[in-house]
């Protein structure tokens, strides 16, 4: 049985096969290739995350940032992936050894695994599957696992009450998340990902404009979802818990670390896709304008985190539970009257 | 606002023979009291309606070779006038009340003093290590012939 | 107050400090929490004790002063000051104009690097970085200012019995100008990122209060005492040095949280730099040090001397036998006593308002522990 990929790898499935190899192989290769490439893009898009948040970030307080790792440090990130990963990989005796090792990992391939299903432009997506959007709030829930399985296995109450939090705070957050995407599928009939962004063809179909409530209750639930500001109080707490990650070093806090990029990147992708119409505009080629507009929503997300102080931890529930839902509801229903 | 006269002499008829005044350099109200009626004195001071001083500045110990002496500084934010009461206590096993029923702000003054100079104070909720560190066993440091820690005098200045 | 849920709950007592990642300095809170409720917060000092009273006791009052500077060394000016003033008056010297002027200058300018300070670090507590950077970058300026005058950009030893060490070189009175005349725009800026903010209103209002009550008890002072209502400022209620010429208000708050100390030490910026401009207006010529003997020997005698610190009453407590070093020095900080009420205060609520309320105390713990 052969995948149903976007065409530009079909072209590269094509040729495997005239190889003449057993199908299962040419499956194989194919699958490993496709994956490949999805975790090219990622660490690419890490390359680009980590050095822009430290060049915003430095231009907002109104300093350089990195400068001397390359032009404007662009290199930035690289160093630092050389520097944590030949860091020693301290383990504490008392961690729970299998969780320990597996809680980054799950973290990491999670996130990673939703890059699977964007639509990166015109025929340009790994895959189209047509439960797309599920698919991706699904996988990304497994962060949650890898949260506490983090906080549990460092056998340290700091960690756990930091990672409880988390997991908690990610848990509630998912409802007006979900809420808010639910409308675009009203609207569109679909869950795939490519069809939700071919119902968005004009610039006025857009649903940034026609469900305006529901792309802001989407922005705000993403980044509480990220565990970034204003909502970061589990993990930059600077009071008593440093968070779940607070025993790993080395190549696995790296991975905690690059999955808090993937996640900031996808939630921006996914917000593109749902709201501003995915790859569509003029001129410009559609792979430009999905990352451009992609960058944008990471960019404001960013703007939030160096502006605003952060909420506490019962304010942050709060506003979840009595706030957001409650208006994600509404929006939901707006959406299903409007777009029957 | 009570003058320095008037506040003299309030203290001075509600406690005839245990207030008298004292000349200080420079000129300020300044009372030498027994240390048996401190925590009256005070009450009395708080609740006065000429005086109202509640609001304490500082409790210094001074170490004067004899005794030791306590300085309390106390004034009023009513009517913005001040006090200095001087009292003695011996200067190895001295003993006074003390005012941090009446003052809570006393008490972290008191267990300074308690601390550095050895005074005790009668009463008081918490005397327990305070600035130094909790191995300390040198005596208190603030007396004038402590020879601790390679303590060195430093010579006196020509002229 | 907050009560917790029901069920099986076991209080634990948690360490926060000696060292803090909002480095107010070092100080040990040792808390005793039901969940996230404090229960008792017991704060330990004593860390930074340097003996500095006992050393003084055996140095001449002009070697006093440099480690005076690192009493409290925010604002070295105000600890240089209030020695200065207690001497003074003992020995009853009569300041120069000039020196007086130059002295209210490098105060006021003292406060409002001391206010920066605690502006960035109360804001980077709570979570919003960017403040902070900002008002390191004001700051820079005044630091500029000081050093071209005395050479450092901390700790001065410029305020000496008697005047002042220096005169002010010629470049400082343009840069001053032109730090006074647009530091307002930078408070606006820094009020619109913080004083509206919603997030910022629901992490400080009603959060840690800090009632007149508690105040008048345990003697607290400065933006404290202002903020919960008491309209006590020493410049105008205890006046020492020229601040009688000056037009300046003193802000005060109405219930003693968290945002009205903030408020105040905002506002007291903007009166600071009023205070700055109108005695870079009135500075006249003359002398920069009063005549006195090369070595200075004050008479026999005793004083309490107090000040407006950025932090609340400094006092000094000078004892002269007559010598050239001083018999006893006492030196009383307001942090001390707001030190002080955290165990009155804490019982009762979220840890997260505990971080809230002490960096809104503005505490420096070497003004605690000398």
């Amino acid at each position: 049985m052969r995948l149903e990929l976007s065409p530009l790898l079909k072209i590269i499935g094509d040729w495997i096969t005239s190889l003449g190899l057993p199908i299962w192989l040419v499956d194989l290769i194919e699958m490993c290739g496709a994956a490949a490439m999805v975790l090219g893009m990622a660490f690419l898009v890490i390359l680009f995350l980590v050095w822009w948040e430290r060049k915003l970030s430095g231009h907002f307080q109104q300093r350089l940032g990195p400068m001397r790792t390359g032009w404007h440090g662009w290199l930035q990130t690289i160093a630092d992936g050389i520097k944590l990963f030949q860091k020693e990989d301290i383990i504490p005796k008392t961690v729970d050894r299998k969780v320990f090792y597996w809680a980054p990992v799950i973290c990491f391939a999670s996130s990673f695994a939703a890059f699977a299903c964007l639509p990166w432009g015109k025929n340009l997506w790994p895959t189209d599957l047509n439960i797309g959007i599920l698919y991706i709030f699904a996988i990304t829930t497994f962060v949650v696992i890898s949260l506490l399985m983090a906080g549990w296995s460092s056998n340290n109450k700091y960690a756990l009450l930091g990672g409880m939090r988390s997991a908690a705070q990610i848990v509630s957050y998912e409802v007006p998340l979900t809420l808010s995407v639910l409308g675009v599928i009203v609207a569109t009939q679909s869950l795939s990902m490519v069809a939700i962004v071919g119902a968005q063809e004009k610039v006025y179909n857009w649903f940034i404009f026609r469900q305006p409530l529901g792309f802001l209750i989407y922005l705000i639930a993403a980044t509480a979802e990220t565990n970034r500001a204003p909502f970061d109080i589990p993990e930059a707490e600077q009071e008593l818990v440093a968070g779940f990650n607070i025993e790993y070093s080395g190549m696995k806090f790296a991975m905690f670390f690059m999955a808090e990029f993937l996640n900031l990147f996808l939630v921006s992708a996914v917000a593109v896709t749902l709201f501003l119409g995915g790859w569509h505009g003029p001129f410009l080629p559609s792979w430009l304008w999905f990352l451009l507009k992609a960058f944008f929503i990471v960019f404001v997300i960013i703007w939030f985190k160096w502006t605003y102080p952060r909420l506490r931890v019962d304010q942050l529930m709060e506003f979840c539970w009595k706030f957001l839902l409650p208006l994600a509801f509404l929006n939901l229903i707006v959406a299903g009257f409007l777009f029957r | 606002m009570a003058d320095s006269g008037t506040i003299i002499r309030l203290l001075v008829e509600k406690f005839p023979s245990q207030v008298e005044a004292i000349e200080l350099n420079p000129k300020q109200t300044a009372v030498q009291i027994d240390p048996k009626i401190v925590v009256a004195f005070f009450e009395f001071i708080a609740t006065h309606p000429d005086l109202k001083m509640a609001y304490l500045s500082s409790i210094s110990g001074v170490d004067v070779t004899a005794n030791i002496d306590i300085v309390y500084f106390i004034s009023s934010m009513e009517y913005k006038h001040k006090l200095t009461v001087r009292t003695k206590v011996d200067r190895l096993g001295g003993k006074i009340d003390t005012i941090s029923t009446v003052i809570k702000g006393a008490n972290w003054f008191e267990r300074e003093i308690w601390e550095l100079f050895g005074v005790e104070f009668v009463g008081h909720p918490n005397l327990t290590q305070f600035l130094l560190p909790d191995d300390w066993d040198e005596g208190p440091p603030m007396l004038r012939d402590w020879t601790g820690r390679n303590f060195v005098k430093m010579p006196e200045m020509g002229g | 107050m907050r009560e917790p849920a029901a069920g099986y709950t076991e209080e634990f007592e948690v360490n926060m400090g000696p060292q803090h990642p909002s480095t107010h300095g070092v100080l040990r809170l040792l808390l005793r929490m039901d969940g996230e409720i404090i229960k008792n917060a017991e704060p330990h000092v004593g860390y930074l004790h340097r003996a500095i009273e006992k050393i003084c006791e055996n140095r001449t009052y002009p070697q006093c002063i440099p480690l005076l500077d690192r009493f409290e060394y925010v604002t070295s000016m105000s600890t240089e000051e209030v020695f200065c003033l207690a001497a003074e008056r003992i020995a009853a010297i009569e300041v120069p104009e000039r020196a007086e002027y130059l002295r209210v200058i490098m105060l006021e300018l003292n406060r409002i690097a001391s206010h920066l300070i605690f502006l960035g670090t109360f804001s980077l507590d709570l979570g919003a970085i960017t403040p902070f950077l900002y008002c390191i970058r004001e700051r820079e300026t005044i630091m500029d200012l000081f050093e071209m005058t005395c050479g450092q950009r901390l700790t001065y030893n410029y305020i000496r019995v008697g005047g002042v060490s220096q005169d002010i070189p010629e470049q400082f009175l343009p840069l001053a100008r032109k730090f006074v005349d647009t530091f307002q725009a930078r408070v606006d800026d820094y009020e619109a990122l913080l004083t509206e903010n919603p997030i910022f209103l629901a992490r400080t209002k009603n959060v840690g209060i800090v009632n007149e009550q508690v105040c008048l008890d345990y003697g607290a002072s400065g933006p404290v005492l202002r903020a919960a209502g008491v309209d006590w400022d020493l410049r105008r209620d205890d006046p020492y040095s020229i601040y009688d010429r000056f037009k300046f208000e003193i802000p005060t708050g109405t219930v003693g949280d968290v945002w009205d100390r903030y408020m105040v030490r905002v506002r007291e910026l903007r009166q600071s730099n009023e205070i700055v401009r109108q005695a870079l207006d009135q500075l006249p010529s003359g002398d920069i040090k009063a005549k006195m003997k090369p070595l200075f020997k004050p008479p026999v005698g005793e004083v309490y001397a107090r000040i407006e610190n950025s932090r609340g009453e400094m006092g000094c407590h000078i004892i002269s036998d007559g010598s050239t070093k001083p018999y006893r020095l006492k030196l009383r900080g307001g942090s001390f006593c707001h030190t002080q009420l955290i165990p009155e205060v804490a019982p009762g609520i979220m840890i997260a308002d505990l971080v809230a309320m002490f960096a809104s105390l503005d505490v420096i713990l070497p003004e605690v522990d000398r």
